[in-house]
């Protein structure tokens, strides 16, 4: 296996990693104050196909990426009206996004396409050439020499990390997220409007997760499937939860999950062991978060008040 | 000039009057205390002053200026600021970013740690509280806590202080330590307003101290002008005595007896600390002593809840220190709770149904697993007659009952379970005088039929009147054993408070 | 009098009583009835935004879905509608019955298909067919117990396995405090990739050597196929099977003990759980045989899946009979009888949908009116808050102000 099979392999990793890492920093940054989000999945459908349909029709693939964004702000803030200002069970809530996005999508891809499986390609993506990120500099480089074309979303997906993790743990706004999702009473008796910043926190989520979707569409391939996300959105769940609710660690688990989707087409051309199950490298995210989830003693890595809903005048 | 006053303030609840016209003004730089017991209103009067209910009725002023406190922010712009008896703290984070959140010091939209880390400091050592600034709070003793909780309020410029029970838990170091805090802030010309119902430390530190009774303010005295006992005589009062006829029974074999029990509460505290009773057959023990002395503790070590730390505890003369609470009751421990909707019934749960929890496997209601709710009814109809429990419709939800005949319910089926060892923890709560009457023939009933019972209760009236022997808690100790010919209700209203014990009231 | 006599009794023996176990709150049964009309409304504004007629559309979605009899194709839309019911009233019990007991099983989708590929397995595996294939050809016109017989296997082994699966994650809650949402959503996957790209794959441990185009795993024997009944259709016994089913969960848990100490737990769930445990009531194990069960009913659905439509474990699965529970059992309100009608109603749209293809709408579009009622039920605080204001509305109009009663 030679150097520039090395790169493609590792930027092909990357490619899967992204739309993990934005729907994990999704559940991140919701979590963080306190709501739950499993309908991220659904989310990132919606953005999958509101990126691709901006995209297709503006020619531009920046113009996709705004539609994503906007979706995702758009279903988060329905979540957020369910679960924050009626108190809506969090699950529940999260389910019907799923749900509704399942169907929803595919009428859409045939009301708008009059296709069904794939939506026509595109010819301007994040993927093309032309939307790369050059960084000839690093191609003699070894091991870094698969960043020295990547699609914009990636360098993106890390700009994300990097600024979630300012905004939570640097900043005024970040501190009292956090507040909220460790004890919203106690936020109260400070004069911290929980329900205000719950609602930033879940619909800037749900933006990060509309851009993951969005990055499936516009950036890993060049159109809408209608399968996507395949389930992406749980993979960005355990990374989460295995990234422990920080971004960083939402990075590194993103990153050992991507590594494990491609594992395949590593076998494939090492040609190590392929009567090994290939399963078992997809179920790893899962078996790994059950595992960390289940080895830790003490509950207490997740915010103390996530997922409890907040009622005014609690006694 | 008066810091605050309080003018005819009442709080309704449904179904309850927690404050009644109460009035009082505070001096600016005044110790001001406010004693009661549970349940008195304390508590629901400070949350009105600090904004967290509006109250039904009544004004408050600040600075002789009347103001309207509708919320947190505006107690806190009043320059109020609440020291909660539950500390607010984010364990996960350090003292100081517990300290500045909601008024962070920042450069733009960053959080500038290092110059809070200065200020906290520098507040710290400007109030003589000393604190480690960048220490995680979760892992710090709990007086240290307190301190973080008292800089909180002073950073936000607080010149009323509301402590709500603040040495409840504290060793007594540190309540010194604490006291001496409020000296050096009464120094500084700060207002503060101390709840307890320790009359010790109350008489220690309070300048003045008002009593409040079922939520009417009974008086305020100049500390001077008092003394503990008068104190708790205002404080317990004279309750509406039921006529309780005494009933003289044989005593019979030990039941239930624990020796030297040590129990953990959930946050990790010791609060029994070496209990020794024990309970016989055909006796009425009663242990009075306010809230949060313990006796929670107690209880759900007596029902195997929690595992007590150290001791021993047996039930029939067997060892039951590590059972479960299936195997107590096996073994015949009954239990009457006074957290009705936590612990005492399924409140969706039809009466029918929460009659006979407890007893469902087995004959004659359920065979192996099929369960037979005809006859949960035919039983659940009996109860509802002999205890006469209204509405009487036995497929009415729990929860649509009043809380006296929820009460009955719980009582109608621990009775009717097999037993010998009947725990009942404040049975009487919230119940009426007629509903109350029952209750404490039915305890007499059972005392007759031989039962060892255990009454833990609130209302000295009660246990003076139902108790063949009395024990004292405080504090997790048993401070006094007396039997109600040889007390009163003053004698045991003090050693209850903590006064005077020294000199136990021996029998 | 008398006529009513013999029916309570004959009703009495399957425990059916007209003593309700609760005062019951209308509200119950409207809140799902509002959410679904409110669904299907908003669907409707989206067709019309489309620029299609929604009118048209649904008139081919209820037409053809089998609800409404007459019509040439009526006995076919019927049977489907069953068989799509069947399986969804079954993931619909697994849910509805762990939501009695406080816990969110989200996991019926992984359990469905544990239970689906246990089921494949059972029905091709050489000792067991075989056995059954000869038992068959000796039994002669009686061969139909021999089908009984290995489909009964199958299918007991299916909902073992679908049971044992939801244990896992029961084990995991009970034992180590893992969340059962991200228990059994973690679980879904891991079973989903086992069977999709391990067991089920060119070359897979469970697929034939040689295959060409469609592929999927060994058929079933003949003989572990469910029952057709009704020909010509396709409606095979597992709608029989899913109602006995839900007549088995509701006995469980409104006539067994099981049941009772399940309910009271679920009922307390939020607040401690201490009155059971007050008396003496053994939580863990009660949590971990609510698992297993509400597994297994998963488990049987993807029994229903195999045995009863596919025959073989196919290669183009798609999830989504799990999801659809949840769903179902949000509507149904989780009581067994409402887990039926509403896996009626979903199986209902399910059947149609293909038909409203005729109007220009993919046949996915049901999926949008689930995920919607499912929304509206999320929000049934919401939903509750307003029809009691519109019935204390409705109220005040009647009775007459209280002002002109003193007066008189």
């Amino acid at each position: 296996m030679n150097i520039t099979q090395i790169n493609l392999t590792i930027a092909q990793m990357l490619d899967y990693t992204t739309p993990i890492l934005f729907a994990a920093l999704c559940g991140v940054l919701s979590e963080s104050s306190g709501v739950v989000n499993i309908g991220l999945d659904g989310i990132m459908r919606f953005g999958a196909f509101f990126g691709l349909l901006g995209a297709f029709f503006s020619h531009s693939p920046w113009i996709g990426l705004l539609l994503g964004i906007a979706i995702g702000c758009l279903v988060g803030a329905l979540h957020a009206f369910i679960t924050i200002k009626w108190n809506g069970d969090q699950t529940v809530s999260g389910t019907a996004i799923n749900v509704i996005a399942t169907g929803l999508m595919t009428y859409l891809l045939e009301y708008v396409f009059s296709t069904t499986g794939y939506s026509p390609q595109l010819q301007n993506y994040f993927g093309a050439q032309a939307y790369r990120v050059h960084l000839p500099f690093l191609v003699k480089v070894p091991l870094l020499g698969a960043f020295s074309d990547l699609s914009v979303m990636i360098w993106f997906g890390f700009i994300c990390t990097v600024l979630m993790h300012v905004l939570l743990y640097h900043t005024v706004l970040g501190l009292r997220i956090r507040t909220c999702g460790e004890n919203p009473k106690a936020a109260t008796t400070l004069g911290i409007n929980v329900f205000r910043i719950r609602w930033f926190a879940v619909i800037a989520g749900a933006a990060l997760a509309g851009i993951g979707g969005a990055a499936l569409s516009i950036s890993s391939f060049s159109g809408f499937s209608d399968s996507m996300p395949n389930g992406v959105g749980f993979i960005g769940l355990a990374a989460m939860i295995f990234g422990k609710w920080t971004p960083f660690g939402a990075l590194g688990a993103a990153l050992l999950f991507g590594t494990g989707q491609i594992v395949q087409s590593l076998i494939a051309v090492t040609g190590i062991a392929p009567k090994l199950a290939p399963g078992l490298t997809l179920i790893l995210p899962y078996v790994l978060t059950l595992a960390v989830l289940a080895g830790f003693v003490s509950r207490s890595i997740a915010p103390a008040a996530d997922g409890m809903p907040y009622y005014k005048e609690q006694r | 000039m008066k810091a605050l006053e309080v003018r005819s303030i009442s709080k309704m609840f449904p179904g309850n009057l927690a404050n009644d016209n109460i009035s009082f003004s505070v001096e600016k730089g005044e110790i001001f205390a406010i004693v009661g017991e549970n349940g008195a209103g304390k508590s629901t009067l400070m949350n009105i002053i600090y904004g967290i209910y509006t109250p039904s009725g009544g004004d408050l002023l600040v600075n002789e200026k009347e103001v309207k406190i509708r919320s947190v922010e505006d107690a806190i712009k009043l320059r109020m600021g609440m020291v909660h008896q539950e500390f607010m703290l984010i364990p996960r984070f350090t003292v100081t970013q517990n300290i500045v959140i909601g008024d962070e010091p920042h450069k733009g939209i960053f959080f500038d740690y290092g110059r809070a880390v200065r200020e906290v400091r520098e507040l710290s050592e400007r109030v003589s509280l000393v604190v480690d600034a960048t220490a995680v709070a979760g892992d710090l003793p709990v007086g240290v806590q307190q301190r973080i909780e008292i800089l909180k309020v002073l950073r936000r410029g607080a010149e009323i202080l509301i402590f709500d029970e603040p040495t409840a838990v504290l060793t007594p170091e540190e309540t010194v330590d604490l006291f001496v805090t409020m000296r050096k802030l009464q120094a500084e010309g700060k207002t503060i307003l101390f709840i307890s119902h320790k009359l010790k430390e109350v008489m220690e530190i309070a300048d003045r101290i008002a009593v409040l009774r079922r939520g009417k303010l009974q008086g305020i005295v100049n500390k001077k002008d008092t003394n503990e006992e008068e104190l708790a005589r205002m404080m317990v009062g004279r309750n509406v005595v039921l006529e309780i006829p005494k009933v003289d029974v044989e005593v019979g074999a030990v039941a239930f007896a624990c020796h030297d029990l040590h129990v953990r509460n959930k946050r990790g505290y010791e609060t029994v600390k070496g209990m020794s009773f024990d309970v016989r057959g055909g006796e009425i023990v009663g242990i009075a002593g306010v809230q949060g002395n313990g006796q929670d503790e107690l209880v759900n070590a007596m029902i195997g809840f929690s595992h007590p730390v150290s001791g021993s505890m047996e039930l029939n003369g067997k060892n039951m220190r590590l059972v479960t609470t299936a195997q107590l009751r096996k073994e015949g421990m009954s239990y009457i709770t006074e957290d009705r909707a936590r612990r005492g019934l399924v409140m969706p749960y039809t009466v029918r149904e929460n009659a006979v929890m407890g007893q469902h496997l087995g004959r004659p209601f359920s065979k192996g697993i099929r369960m037979d709710y005809d006859k949960l009814a035919e039983f659940a109809e009996g109860k509802v007659r002999e205890y006469d429990i209204r509405p009487g419709d036995v497929y009415d939800t729990a929860g649509s009952l009043s809380g006296g005949n929820q009460q009955k319910l719980i009582l109608a089926r621990e009775l009717s379970l097999p037993h010998n060892f009947l725990i009942a923890s404040q049975p009487t709560r919230g119940l009426d005088v007629g509903a109350t009457e029952f209750v404490y023939h039915k305890l007499l009933e059972e005392k007759k039929a031989g039962k060892a019972i255990l009454l833990i209760s609130l209302e000295l009236s009660e246990i003076l009147g139902l108790s063949d022997r009395i024990l004292v808690m405080f504090e997790g100790h048993i401070v006094g054993e007396t039997t109600p010919d040889k007390t009163t209700e003053e004698a045991l209203g003090l050693l209850m408070l903590g006064v005077g014990i020294d000199k136990k009231v021996q029998s | 009098m008398s006529e009513s006599n013999f029916t309570t009794k004959f009703l009495k023996i399957f425990g059916i009583d007209n003593r309700g176990h609760n005062r019951r709150d209308p509200l119950n049964v409207w809140v799902p009835l509002v959410s679904i009309v409110l669904a299907l409304i908003v669907s409707m504004i989206v067709i019309a935004a489309s620029g299609r007629n929604p009118f048209r559309a649904y008139a081919l979605l209820f037409g053809d879905s089998g609800l409404i009899p007459g019509g040439a194709a009526w006995r076919r839309e019927f049977a489907e509608l069953l068989i799509k019911s069947a399986m969804y009233i079954a993931t619909g019990l697994s849910v509805a019955l762990a939501f009695k007991g406080g816990l969110f099983n989200i996991g019926a989708e992984g359990q469905f298909w544990v239970g689906a590929i246990v089921a494949t397995f059972f029905g091709y595996w050489a000792p067991v067919a075989h056995t059954f294939g000869a038992m068959y050809a000796a039994l002669g016109s009686f061969g139909w117990i021999a089908q009984l017989l290995h489909g009964a296997i199958c299918i007991i082994m299916g909902m073992l396995a679908g049971g044992a699966w939801a244990a896992v994650a029961g084990f995991l809650y009970v034992k180590r405090g893992v969340n059962i949402v991200i228990g059994t959503i973690m679980l879904n996957w891991i079973a989903w990739f086992l069977i999709t790209s391990w067991l089920v794959t060119f070359n897979g441990p469970m697929t034939p050597a040689s295959q060409t185009f469609t592929f999927g795993s060994f058929y079933v024997a003949d003989t572990a196929k469910l029952l057709r009944i009704m020909m010509p259709t396709r409606l095979n016994t597992s709608i029989l099977l899913v109602l006995l089913a839900a007549y088995a969960t509701w006995f469980l848990l409104y006539k067994t003990t099981i049941g009772y100490e399940i309910r009271a737990i679920g009922y307390t769930a939020n607040i401690g759980m201490e009155t059971p445990r007050a008396q003496g009531i053994n939580i863990s194990r009660r949590i971990m045989q609510l698992m297993t069960i509400s597994g297994a009913l998963a488990g049987l659905g993807g029994c229903f899946f195999i045995l009863g439509m596919q025959y073989q474990f196919p290669g183009t699965a798609i999830m989504g009979y799990g999801w659809t529970g949840i769903g179902v059992a949000l509507i149904g309100q989780s009581e067994p009888l409402g887990v039926v009608l509403a896996g009626l109603f979903i199986g209902a749209l399910r059947t149609g949908a293909t038909s409203m293809q005729v109007a220009n709408i993919p046949k996915t579009f049901s999926n949008i009116i689930e995920g919607l009622a499912v929304g509206f039920i999320a929000l049934q605080v919401a939903v509750r808050y307003y029809l009691v204001k519109i019935i204390q509305h409705r109220r005040a109009r009647r009775a007459p102000p209280a002002g002109q009663e003193a007066a008189v």
